[in-house]
């Protein structure tokens, strides 16, 4: 069975349906495994938003994202049967992070484009959501100002969903340098929230 | 707290749209890599076939080396040929398990070499002691061609030592 510490981000819900779309995921994964295009395209298609999301805030360039993603997908086939009982999308995240985090490695340092992070709101929801649409980016944009070391901690960490275990063993650190450079890119993202707006500082602090 | 209210809203963090027509560069780059997978495979089983032929070909007894004529073998003899019979069997049984999930045209030279290996041409004439040992010699090298063959398709990298149980 697969879920996230974040129950409510998942697809399925409760009850029966989380047991069909369970099932559904399984025939996918077995398909995949004797590499049933059409299947894998499912499995892509599934997942390719929170995988893409996730390399994103790592590496903040859609087309790097992007590639960092497909070839993410492209190693999870290849070594599909090692899965076991793991999250699919926990497991996949991890793979993706893993790129991600190479990709962000071998490249020149590049300032942030903090412009694709412009705070605009919904005009399409209400006023809480709008509010709440709002902060969030707010936040997006604060963690986007934040430098490498600092936003790739706090994406792996807040968004992503992983443990300091899992981030220290992604970032190949200690579990307490992971713990105490988090808290050094949690007091950074404040900060830099303070700078976007002074609501939003109230609201977190 | 900025954990709480991103665990709340932690769907809207994930909303950064794909690029355009990122579902079609992915099937592009899923046949790219499956044609490379499939390129990679052929190089190694045509590898391991020019392995084989070449081990075959140093191993198998030579046409002069066979024995033509018909004779009577004693019990412990014909005990001995059905026991390297049986492995024999045995080793043909495991490579052609492996040879049938080979390409069709590696598969083809891969049953001629099988079947060249495996047919049992010789007779043993006499039931003296060097006799014995020329039989032994001649199902050892068939057995360790097979043995040979089923190393090279798995990828082992060390042939186990032959049985020489009976030499």
């Amino acid at each position: 069975m697969w879920r996230s510490r974040f129950g409510k981000s998942l697809v399925y819900i409760s009850g029966r349906k989380e047991v069909d779309v369970s099932n559904r995921t399984d025939k996918i994964i077995r398909a995949c495994i004797g590499r049933n295009a059409s299947a894998q395209m499912q499995f892509y298609a599934m997942f390719c938003k929170t995988v893409y999301n996730s390399c994103y805030r790592i590496l903040l360039q859609a087309e790097e994202a992007e590639d960092a993603m497909q070839e993410a997908f492209v190693k999870a086939f290849d070594k599909l049967e090692t899965m076991g009982e793991a999250a699919p999308e926990a497991w996949l995240r991890r793979i993706a992070v893993n790129t991600a985090i190479d990709k962000l490695k071998r490249r020149r340092p590049t300032c942030a484009r903090i412009e694709d992070f412009a705070v605009v709101a919904d005009n399409e929801v209400s006023c809480d959501e709008e509010e709440i649409s709002l902060k969030v980016a707010e936040v997006r944009r604060a963690i986007a100002c934040l430098p490498d070391d600092c936003r790739v901690i706090v994406s792996l960490h807040l968004l992503d969903g992983f443990d300091f275990g899992e981030v220290a063993e992604i970032l190949h650190i200690r579990e307490d340098a992971a713990r105490k450079r988090f808290e050094r890119a949690r007091k950074k993202l404040v900060a830099s929230l303070k700078t976007i707006t002074k609501d939003t500082t109230q609201h977190f602090n | 707290m900025i954990e709480r209210f991103i665990e709340n809203n932690r769907e809207a963090f994930d909303d950064a749209p794909l690029p355009e027509g990122h579902s079609e560069r992915f099937e592009r780059r899923l046949k790219l890599a499956a044609r490379r997978r499939r390129l990679l495979r052929t190089i190694r089983m045509t590898a391991a076939a020019a392995a084989i032929f070449a081990l075959a070909y140093m191993l198998l007894p030579k046409d002069g080396d066979k024995a033509e004529q018909i004779c009577i073998l004693s019990g412990e003899m014909l005990e001995t040929k059905r026991y390297y019979a049986s492995m024999l069997n045995a080793a043909k049984i495991r490579v052609e398990r492996i040879v049938a999930t080979a390409e069709p045209e590696i598969r083809r030279e891969l049953d001629a070499e099988l079947s060249l290996i495996v047919s049992d041409s010789a007779s043993f004439c006499n039931n003296s002691d060097e006799s014995a040992a020329i039989m032994i010699q001649y199902y050892d090298s068939k057995i360790a061609a097979l043995r040979n063959i089923e190393n090279a398709l798995t990828g082992k990298s060390k042939c186990k030592t032959l049985n020489t149980k009976h030499q």
